[in-house]
Parts: C-alpha cells; sequence; structure tokens
C-alpha cells in the first residue's frame, strides 16, 4: 500500500492503534512537521519550546540547540544556577562513575577570569571545600571557615644509628649520612625556594625508655629547594661539640 | 632500599646515601642526590659499617667510586 492522507487519527472507545508490525518498520516523521503533547509509557514531553536537541554528530543538547559534547547543559538565564541534580530517595548516596578516569575542570572563558573558575564542594548546603582559580586548595576542616590549606610538602622518619635506615617518607629521595649526627634530606620533587617551614624532632629512643639527653637536641639548617640539613646532639651540652646520633629522627616541610 | 651510595666530599669526608622508596631507581637518586661532579658507588648495605664510633674516619679509595658521577 502506498500513502494514506488523514487529517487526524484518532484510537475510539480506549483502544490503542498499533503503527508498524513485529518486523523492522520504521515510523518516520518529516522535517518541519511537529509532534506536540507526546507522551509514551517512558517520556512526558511537556515543553512549551526545544528543551532537547540531538545535532547530527549526536550530541544532546539540553538548553541549547549547538550542542559541544556529548551532552551539553546550557543555562542562558541569569540569577539561576546550572545544576544536574541526583536524587535518590533508597536511602543511598548517589554518585558519578567514570569508568576511565575523571577530570573536572571549571573555566570560565578560556582561562578569561580565575575568579570564576572555582571548584566548590558543598555539604549541608555550607561550602567546604575549594579548588580556586589559582589552584589553591581551601577546605574547612575545623578552621571555622574555607582557608588555603598548606600542605607538607615533604617528610620523614628516619633512625640515625648504626646502620641509618629511612623508616618511612613522603617526597623524600633520600637521607644523606654526612658524618655522626649529620644528615641531608633530599627532596625528590624540588620546592619552589629555600623559604619553606622545616619542623624536626630527634630522641634517643624509637620505642622503650627515654634516654635524656642522648641525641634529643636537633637543629635544622642549609636550606636550599632541593635539601635541607640536620644535625642531632646532646640536649642541654650545647650541639657544636656534642653531636650525637639518634634513633628516632623525623623531619617535616611544610610551605 | 637494601643499597646505599657512597661518595667522597673535596674536603675527603665521606657521605652515604641512604635511598627511599620514592619510586625512583638507586641509579636514578644517585645521579640526583650525590653533589654534582663527584664519583659514587653502589654498594649493599651490608658493605656500610654499623659501628659509627669512628664514623668521620671512615674513608674509600677513589678508584673505587667507578659507577657514576653525581649531576
Amino acid at each position: 500500500m502506498s500513502k494514506i492522507k488523514v487529517n487526524e487519527i484518532v484510537n475510539r472507545n480506549g483502544s490503542s492503534i498499533t503503527i508498524g508490525d513485529a518486523n523492522t518498520s520504521t515510523v518516520a516523521i518529516n522535517s518541519g512537521t511537529t509532534l506536540t503533547g507526546f507522551s509514551s509509557t517512558g517520556i512526558d514531553d511537556n515543553a512549551t519550546s526545544t528543551a532537547v536537541t540531538i545535532d547530527s554528530s549526536n550530541n544532546v543538547g539540553i538548553g541549547t540547540s549547538s550542542p559541544d559534547s556529548p551532552l551539553t547543559i546550557s543555562n542562558s538565564g541569569t540569577g539561576t544556577a546550572n545544576a544536574i541534580e541526583l536524587e535518590n530517595f533508597s536511602g543511598e548516596s548517589s554518585y558519578i562513575k567514570a569508568k576511565r578516569g575523571l577530570t573536572l575542570s571549571a573555566d570560565y572563558l578560556d582561562n578569561s577570569n580565575a575568579s570564576q573558575s572555582n571548584i566548590t564542594f558543598e555539604t549541608d548546603g555550607s561550602e567546604a571545600m575549594r579548588i580556586d582559580g589559582s589552584a589553591n586548595l581551601k577546605f574547612n576542616s575545623g578552621y571555622g571557615s574555607v582557608a588555603t590549606a598548606y600542605g607538607c610538602r615533604a617528610w620523614v622518619n628516619f633512625n640515625g644509628t648504626g646502620t641509618v635506615a629511612i623508616r618511612d617518607s613522603g617526597n623524600v629521595s633520600s637521607i644523606t649520612d654526612n658524618d655522626n649526627g649529620d644528615y641531608t634530606v633530599n627532596f625528590s620533587n624540588n620546592l619552589p625556594d629555600n623559604n619553606y617551614s622545616a619542623v624536626a624532632s630527634s630522641g634517643s629512643e624509637y620505642t622503650g625508655t627515654i634516654i635524656y639527653n642522648d641525641g634529643a637536641h636537633c637543629s635544622v639548617f642549609n636550606y636550599s629547594s632541593g635539601n635541607v640539613q640536620i644535625i642531632t646532639g646532646t640536649y642541654g651540652q650545647g650541639i657544636t661539640n656534642n653531636i650525637s646520633n639518634a634513633e628516632a629522627v623525623s623531619v617535616a616541610i611544610f610551605r | 632500599m637494601d643499597k646505599r651510595i657512597i661518595y667522597k666530599n673535596t674536603d675527603g669526608s665521606i657521605g652515604i646515601i641512604i635511598p627511599a622508596d620514592c619510586g625512583l631507581t638507586v641509579e636514578e637518586i644517585a645521579r640526583k642526590d650525590v653533589p654534582t661532579g663527584l664519583s659514587y658507588k653502589i654498594v649493599d648495605v651490608s658493605e656500610v659499617p654499623s659501628d659509627r664510633e669512628f664514623r668521620n674516619a671512615w674513608t674509600i679509595d677513589d678508584s673505587e667510586l667507578t659507577d657514576g658521577v653525581g649531576e
């Protein structure tokens, strides 16, 4: 059969109309023809203007007819946040799952405005953490407000007695044993300058009863971007002439 | 690591580098952390004395520092 042209097809008495058979039939709507008030079992279309566009590249636009990505959501209105909202009433939390890595990127018009390139995290409606447009990580972890977190850039815990050995470390490539009670901490990745804060402690015993004086005094010096030097000595007797090895030595670098 | 890197300073004192588990090989650490221009030797940790009483008397013959030069 060729074409039947009608103005209206009405199903009567609550019966259904079936278009197509069980094979590979295709129902086509010509370009320029608009379906209105469309409803199906899975879709309820009540839009008053175009809300979703699928372009010739199969990109989907919501709020835009020119999607740049497989899914583009655009909000041209002012004062309204652009939002993807996840609701789960089952009691379980919602999550976003990326199978091969996930990059969150915030950029205002190609790096033109860092103040509008923040990535912000909120809990219970309050800001809890932010990565600002200058790449500073800020969070509120009892600070009272979101503030820049100045992290430990390198740390090491080592035994300076006997055969000097590193127990554990972070961003430290090695310790140089220069002499008795004299060590250099070498960083894996250099710091930007030598204006960091180095915090060091030393003690005679890593576990067990402490021997008060031995190795309990330490000094940090020779700050450079690649390493820092530490001397451990006997407490209370002047470190210059009383250098001694310490079993428990810890150094942490902050900036 | 069970390796140590030995080098001799220009004043004759000996530096012993204890590599950290940082993702670099001992050779990479040696090139990075041995002072520039100084020759070094990579040895097993068992070859380094554990008695440090005369630490400042430790020495090594230059001819043994054959594994590379600090960069």
